[in-house]
């Protein structure tokens, strides 16, 4: 318990460190100007979520190989912080392009991609809301996650050449071509900001899933 | 070349919007975290 | 090996048979199918040119909300007639009846895309001459990708009360990437291109298959436990 809580208060100093580095530290960019601060939200959110999708494989697996259900809550905890992260991702990166491309939708290949592993995950959650029994929940939801998982890579590639076919051209992106290294250093430290803030919520939604557990029993 | 005028706005709600969605998630956590460990009020038993 | 076979065909067999001969959920389903080739056209307009362009994606759109009627039903109907217990006591393999599952209900949204296909070239005018084996090449990709996954859902929405409605949240989403493939290639196959156009949407969904396949033999079992 102790130890979640320093885990804590470590995720808000790199916070904060990390707000200073992409407001203080970073420079304003050139073509995009301060909007593309918003970087420094949108890339640690999306990788987070990643980590958190692979932690839901890694919890899905280690339920069907041991039956524990500890490997249940980890990957329920982690579906539920992806699902957080993918949507701060989106709505970001929505946020983001209504200055640079003009509307707060466009089919881009990171948005789209992102756009359908929300839906993959939402609905894993929806599973796991309507699945009663424990056992059969956390078995139903292990097939579901791994699929999920496995999807991945083949959404990520399907994407991207949908989109190469259908937009061959970007002017502006919410990418700046050459990454300074004010600005890559800042990315890394909100970045390692995110992660601990992952970290501590993962343990702490962990937690009460053992918690409320026991008040069940 | 021409810069673009600064979106402030813009940042502030991106920034806005992720920290409204991690506090709220970490609030209700730590909510409950709370109600989880405080001793259960005594229920009527109900056949389970 | 061939005992799982023989299980395999076994599975799809009976269910082709239960389909012969309780016609009218198939013969709806068909009716389904081409209603709603009509609705698209309705809601879409006229204007022959925009619907030609987007064919493609018209076609298996049909497809797949054929799919979320019918792939489940398999599942569904082994519940309603108390099936499913009988089901998990097969000895050996039960991935073989995922294979036998999956097959049946390929040869169902075959049927469909026959007929689908069949309707669009008389609506549209297009000549399907040479363009037919490619096209089937791409059909079939796409098909077993789509049944691939929906027969896996299938079998695990079955059980629960919610699965009118988790069947195809979870379906959808994961036939994304399988839609954009089958779409694209069907596209240059429908041009009369040669089947090297559309290549790495080819490989996209002979790869989404052999994972989709891979995964729901090795997640039957979990699928079909106590």
């Amino acid at each position: 318990m102790t130890a979640s809580r320093r885990l804590g208060w470590l995720a808000a100093a790199a916070l904060v460190v990390g707000l200073g580095a992409a407001f203080g530290y970073a420079p304003r960019e050139a073509v995009q100007g301060n909007v593309q601060r918003i970087m420094y939200v949108h890339v640690p959110a999306v990788l987070t979520a990643y980590v958190a999708f692979g932690l839901v494989l890694v919890g899905s697996v280690g339920y069907l190989a041991t039956r524990a259900l500890r490997w249940d809550r980890l990957a329920a905890a982690a579906a539920e912080l992806g699902v957080l992260f993918t949507g701060i991702t989106i709505a970001s990166g929505s946020i983001w392009g209504k200055p640079t491309w003009g509307t707060w939708w466009t089919w881009d290949a990171r948005l789209t991609s992102t756009a359908v592993l929300f839906l993959v995950y939402v609905g894993y959650l929806l599973l796991r809301a309507t699945a009663d029994e424990p056992e059969r929940r956390a078995r139903f939801a292990a097939v579901v996650g791994i699929v999920g998982a496995a999807n991945i890579p083949i959404v990520h590639f399907s994407v991207k050449w949908w989109r190469a076919l259908h937009q061959p051209s970007t002017i502006l992106g919410p990418e700046p071509s050459p990454i300074a290294p004010p600005i890559a250093h800042a990315l890394a430290a909100n970045w390692v900001a995110f992660t601990l803030l992952f970290a501590y919520l993962l343990t702490l939604r962990m937690a009460v899933a053992r918690l409320e557990e026991a008040d069940a029993a | 070349m021409n810069p673009m005028p600064d979106n402030w706005g813009y940042v502030l709600a991106a920034y806005g919007v992720a920290a409204l969605a991690l506090g709220w998630y970490w609030r209700g956590l730590v909510r409950r975290a709370r109600a989880a460990r405080s001793p259960a009020p005594p229920r009527t038993q109900r056949p389970r | 090996m061939s005992r799982y076979a023989g299980r395999a065909w076994a599975v799809l067999w009976k269910d082709l048979l239960v389909e012969r001969r309780a016609k009218e959920s198939a013969n709806a389903l068909l009716f389904f199918t081409v209603t709603l080739l009509f609705l698209f056209q309705l809601a879409l307009g006229t204007d022959r040119e925009r619907l030609e362009a987007v064919l493609p994606g018209l076609l298996w759109l049909a497809v797949v909300l054929s799919g979320l009627l019918g792939l489940g039903r398999l599942f569904v109907a082994e519940r309603e007639n108390d099936c499913w217990e009988a089901l998990r006591l097969v000895p050996g393999d039960r991935s073989a009846i995922f294979v036998g599952k999956l097959a049946a209900n390929v040869v169902l949204l075959a049927m469909l895309e026959v007929v689908l296909v069949v309707l669009v070239a008389l609506f549209y005018g297009v000549a399907l001459g040479h363009a037919l084996p490619a096209l089937a090449v791409v059909m079939a990709l796409g098909t077993l990708g789509l049944a691939a996954i929906g027969t896996l859902f299938g079998a695990l929405t079955a059980p629960l009360r919610a699965r009118e409605v988790l069947f195809p949240v979870l379906l959808l989403p994961a036939q994304v990437p399988v839609l954009l493939g089958a779409v694209s290639a069907t596209g240059t196959a429908l041009a009369g291109r040669p089947l090297a156009d559309a290549q790495p949407w080819l490989g996209l969904l002979a790869a989404a298959d052999c994972v989709y396949l891979v995964l729901g033999v090795l997640t039957f079992e979990f699928v079909l436990e106590t």
